[in-house]
């Protein structure tokens, strides 16, 4: 199950709903319990026996941070929190990237010397795993640093290990935080179904209506490389799956956020208009918000962060990108693709430093800014590329295309390499885009929608549930961040 | 905000959104999905998206109706102006016959046609009545069984499903929300296609010329350019094949055109009967019970061929429609009349093998005016 099928809509989510607030109506024990019961139930039905490894996650990280919290001995606590890293990470390792690392010996092994080839274990990925593991990972990093107390009670921190709208693809959300959200009987508003009604129709229709048709035209450009030397097709491809990823995963946290909602809890936003970024930094201040702070919180700032010289930094930024890069996925491009970033990031500080660029910016603030959105997207798009691209004979071409070696334009050749359906989807793009500039001027469509008078917001909310339903594609595309 | 939102707000708030879902589909079909089944950029064949339109319109414009149905034989030979002409009743008569029709994919008309209630219904009868349907169901028909369902303006009575197959229910949209959604899915093409059109990108597959038009383009009934109740008395028609040949316009011989290409009409399993109650007749059958059950007079007409093509039928290669369309005689208010195996019929009747020219469509009427004078006003 997950949140694209009707089954979801029509008797999961109904049924979560009517029994947290009539069984559990007024009992806060029974709400969490029906809250914890339903997203095993949820994550079976997405995962299988996977569900095993949540419930492992979830003993480990509550046994060690009891222990920790109780013992002032600091080797004590740090053999406990050792000990649920190991398992965490090792349980990730196991699954997410153990045949990555053997796929990666055979090849080395077979460059240098003609070793046998090591056979890959063909595990599968469960379902949600780096983002449950981060969540419960940070639960016993913040009490281990004494940031945070343990939960109170198992069935509570169960709850938020497990938590359905955000167990499979987030956003991926603090323990404290949540704590807070159900510390008290959950009640919800008026106001809060009539959110959460609102963002899970505009992720669906962000989703079936964009996302969906831009999957359309992203796989058929990189089916193969024929094309690829054609600079709009190219160029059209990288936009496109720009467009793609963002309205995929911003669909799926706006519905997350959204069924949550629907249950009384307030999860945190995931995404800031992040095409509208005027630097790297900027960027990851806008993108996956619940990721960046996360790598920021548990990975840069412990790396040593920006506090200890520019030499420091660089290392800081460059290692959390590159585990920010492999979290993604158990594959080389995804390492290139941070590590891409990792060097922006690094430019884009050193440039910042850069007196002349200082004294520019002072005298022609604006068309600076201009010029910083321009050159952040173009190699954002970039990294889309190398994101999308796990085949390597696929990658090259399309990469130096995008850069302009040995690329041509040819709009009639970029518009018979297309799918049937062209122009509906440039229409989609360039309402994306303009909706997307002006999204975050007005502090999210979204937000707007659900401001509004009665009749104004059920003409909308109906328009969005009839338009989903008629322009999205044959094939409806699986969430991207499913994988990782 | 909080205070704003009321249950009483919100609960008119979802109300309105359901109400304008259960609005959006209706508009999204007939703005833009319609006009591109009308003109056939979607579907090949628009005239499999307007019968429930045009039984709709007759039933507000007509108080005598009589309507033909059958395939493109009865399109080409119905020319119901001529025929109001040529009979006394008064009345008026309308032409929703479609190419490739088969009685299993047309009695999803039938609760449509009985609600017309029309003062007589003339159907085309012929050995393609009792042609076989491929099993599973092919591709083109289940695109055109699923269109019709989608747009059956009786969709709450739906009297065929019993008639449908298990194994083709399967197939179909069953479901009035499926059916909208198969509506719906057509939209995206439907949008391009408008898009493309408008932007002066691509032309239109069809032309939809009142004059020299593309039978498969179905005029809209708002189209100015037409005259709509005209054109469903007496629809765009196809060129006369059969003259251009015989002046040398063509790049067929009259030599290879009744060679080769008439053995494989005749070969082909559309224009020959099954031989065995199949879907086709059970449908077929179903119909005429159903609309004699209402009170609707039946006539069923075998029509024309191109004499050429009778002369090359092997013996009894029809017998199976003659001895089955016989039966039909003896049911109370159905009146059978076969024009197949008259001598009447000469080469010049004929735009190509089965498909009347103008002169055939005149004779037809002086065969077929004295016939409905006589159901509808008594000898």
């Amino acid at each position: 199950m997950d949140f694209i099928t009707t089954d979801y809509y029509f008797w999961f989510l109904p049924i979560v709903f009517l029994a947290t607030f009539t069984i559990g109506h007024k009992k806060r024990r029974k709400q969490i319990l029906i809250l914890l019961a339903s997203s095993y139930v949820f994550f079976w039905l997405a995962s299988g026996w996977h569900i095993l490894l949540l419930f492992v996650s979830t003993i480990t990280d509550w046994t060690a941070s009891k222990k920790i919290h109780n013992s002032d001995d600091p080797r004590y606590r740090k053999r406990w929190l050792r000990g649920s890293l190991i398992i965490n990470l090792g349980l990730l390792g196991l699954f997410k990237y153990l045949d990555f690392l053997i796929q990666s010996l055979n090849w080395v092994t077979l460059k240098l010397a003609n070793s046998p080839e090591i056979d890959t274990f063909g595990l599968l990925l469960p379902v949600g795993i780096s983002f449950y593991t981060f969540q419960t990972m940070s639960y016993t990093i913040d009490v281990y640093n004494r940031k945070n107390k343990p939960y109170e009670d198992f069935l509570s921190f169960s709850c938020y290990a497990a938590f359905f709208p955000q167990l499979v693809a987030g956003p991926i959300v603090r323990a404290d935080h949540f704590e807070k959200e159900i510390e008290k009987v959950l009640s919800p508003s008026s106001m809060r179904i009539r959110l959460g009604l609102t963002l899970i129709v505009y992720g669906l229709a962000k989703k079936l209506i964009i996302a969906d048709n831009m999957a359309v035209h992203v796989n058929t450009i990189f089916d193969d490389v024929e094309g690829l030397t054609n600079i709009g097709l190219v160029w059209w491809g990288a936009l496109a799956f720009g467009i793609q990823i963002y309205c995929d995963f911003s669909a799926y946290t706006d519905i997350a956020i959204g069924s949550a909602h629907l249950l009384g809890i307030t999860l945190p936003e995931n995404f800031d208009s992040p095409y509208t970024a005027t630097s790297p930094q900027d960027f990851w201040r806008k993108w996956h918000i619940s990721l960046s702070t996360w790598l920021r919180d548990y990975l840069y700032i412990p790396l040593g962060g920006s506090r200890n010289g520019p030499q420091v930094m660089f290392f800081a930024l460059m290692t959390t990108m590159l585990l920010g890069g492999l979290w993604h996925g158990a594959s080389w491009n995804f390492v290139l693709w941070g590590l891409i970033h990792g060097l922006l990031l690094i430019i884009h500080r050193v440039v910042k430093q850069n007196n002349i660029v200082k004294s520019l910016y002072d005298s022609k603030p604006r068309t600076i800014t201009m010029m910083g959105w321009i050159v952040t997207q173009y190699f954002i798009f970039m990294t889309w590329l190398i994101f999308r691209l796990e085949d390597s004979s696929i990658l090259k071409p399309a990469l130096k295309s995008y850069i302009g070696i040995g690329s041509h334009w040819d709009t009639q050749e970029m518009l018979e390499h297309l799918p049937e359906i062209k122009f509906l989807t440039f229409g989609i793009a360039i309402l994306f885009i303009c909706g997307h500039l002006l999204s975050s001027r007005i502090g999210g469509f979204k937000h707007w929608i659900s401001r509004q008078k009665p009749l104004m917001w059920g003409v909308l909310i109906g328009t969005m549930i009839g338009l989903s339903l008629t322009l999205r594609p044959a094939e409806t595309a699986d969430f991207i961040y499913f994988r990782f | 905000m909080g205070d704003e939102v009321t249950r009483a707000s919100l609960a008119t708030s979802i109300a309105i959104a359901v109400v304008t879902l259960l609005l959006f589909f209706p508009l999204i079909q007939d703005s833009v999905v319609k006009p591109r089944l009308y003109d056939g950029s979607v579907n090949e064949l628009g005239r499999y998206a307007f019968t429930f339109d045009a039984y709709e319109y007759i039933e507000e414009n007509s108080e005598n109706p009589v309507i033909a149905i059958g395939s493109s034989k009865m399109r080409e030979i119905f020319n119901g102006i001529t025929i109001g002409e040529n009979t006394t009743f008064d009345g008026d008569f309308f032409n929703l016959a479609y190419a490739g029709d088969k009685p299993y994919i047309r009695m999803i008309e039938i609760d449509a046609i009985i609600e017309l209630n029309p003062k007589l219904i003339i159907i085309e009868i012929g050995a393609n009545t009792f042609s076989s349907i491929p099993q599973p169901l092919d591709e083109g028909s289940i695109q055109r069984m699923s269109q019709l369902m989608a747009l059956n303006t009786e969709w709450g009575k739906q009297s065929w499903e019993n008639i449908l197959f298990q194994e083709d229910v399967k197939l179909l949209p069953m479901e009035r929300s499926e059916q909208v959604l198969h509506t719906a899915s057509l939209t995206p093409e439907s949008l391009e296609k408008t898009l493309s059109y408008e932007l002066e990108i691509t032309e239109k597959p069809y032309s939809c010329d009142p004059i020299i038009g593309n039978v498969r383009c179905v005029p809209l009934q708002n189209d100015e350019n037409y005259n709509y109740e005209a054109y469903i008395q007496y629809p765009t028609q196809f060129r006369n094949s059969l003259k251009l040949i015989k002046e040398g316009k063509s790049p067929l011989t009259i030599e290879e055109f009744y060679g080769e290409r008439l053995d494989n009409y005749l070969d082909g399993s559309y224009h020959n009967s099954e031989g065995v109650e199949n879907r086709n007749q059970i449908a077929f059958e179903f119909m005429l019970e159903s609309l004699t059950n209402a009170n609707i007079p039946v006539l069923l007409v075998g029509l024309p061929y191109n004499p050429v093509l009778i002369d090359r039928l092997d013996d009894g290669q029809w017998d199976y429609y003659n001895l089955t369309s016989s039966t039909y005689a003896d049911m109370d208010g159905i009146v059978v009349h076969d024009l197949i195996w008259n001598d009447y019929w000469v080469e010049e009747d004929f735009n190509d093998f089965t498909h009347a020219s103008r002169e055939g469509e005149v004779k037809f009427a002086s065969f077929i005016s004295p016939l409905i004078d006589s159901i509808l006003v008594g000898d």
